[in-house]
């Protein structure tokens, strides 16, 4: 998805691009797919299948049901698009987490965390796709960078959750780390890839 | 409780990485209506996931359109 709409480090806080991702920005979009229109929710398809989509195969690791879920998400955005409101994040911040919810939420019913695989959550970010555009490249590279950046404890500690959907006291079992320090390192390790990012 | 709002206020991280169980969920959420210290770190952490997953993403197939 392209976040770059409306984040941007020269930006101040809580200011919005919305027009720089292209003719129009995913916030317009969407408050247009709030008053009905299929075309500006085509253009929210585009922009944000591919992110919910690799969500949910990263969360799930089945394509089918990563399928699936990344339906119900973009039928769960043209439902309630109304419902973003602008001034608490940018479209993209909105529409991940309506993915990352629902991904997470189908992992947890269908299959027990003992029996997921919990290297797949930590697996490199992929060098992908020979149809990767410049942006989306550039956007992988960013976040590869930043969390190298982060300690060990804070990369493993968002990356199992974040990728793995395990909570936090599934993440201190498999780490083997306290439950108080998992909740200490996934938050220091949010705000250390924030500010490297230079979001929010 | 002082203890207990210290430590629902270290619940900030996993709640946006989802990362709490669902029976501890609502408890955090009525926290946030209560902490607005939450609710920026909620906002601008919730930025950063926003490009955890653009890292993943992946092109869907186009039948799925």
């Amino acid at each position: 998805m392209d976040v770059r709409a409306g984040s941007h480090p020269d930006d101040g806080p809580g200011s919005r691009r919305a027009g720089s991702a292209g003719p129009v920005g995913l916030e317009v979009a969407l408050a247009a797919v709030a008053r009905g229109d299929e075309a500006a929710f085509a253009l929210v398809y585009d922009r944000a299948a591919p992110a919910v989509l690799g969500v949910a195969r990263r969360i799930l690791r089945d394509p089918a049901q990563s399928e699936e879920v990344m339906q119900e998400v973009l039928l769960e955005v043209w439902r309630t698009a109304a419902r973003f409101d602008p001034a608490v994040g940018s479209a993209a911040a909105w529409i991940t987490m309506l993915a990352h919810r629902r991904a997470v939420d189908r992992v947890r019913s269908e299959q027990r965390a003992t029996q997921r695989e919990a290297r797949a959550a930590t697996a490199a970010i992929p060098y992908d796709e020979v149809a990767d555009a410049v942006e989306a490249s550039l956007d992988r590279e960013r976040v590869r960078r930043c969390l190298a950046g982060l300690t060990d404890l804070q990369r493993e500690s968002v990356t199992l959750a974040y990728y793995g959907g395990y909570t936090y006291r599934e993440v201190a079992q498999l780490l083997g780390v306290a439950v108080g320090t998992v909740k200490t390192r996934m938050r220091d390790g949010l705000i250390r890839l924030r500010d490297c990012l230079g979001v929010g | 409780m002082r203890a207990r709002r210290t430590s629902l206020h270290a619940l900030v991280g996993a709640y946006v990485l989802d990362a709490i169980p669902d029976s501890d969920r609502a408890q955090f959420e009525r926290h946030l209506l209560t902490c607005e210290q939450c609710r920026d770190d909620v906002r601008g952490q919730r930025e950063a996931g926003a490009l955890l997953a653009a890292a993943v993403a992946v092109t869907p197939r186009p039948e799925l359109r």
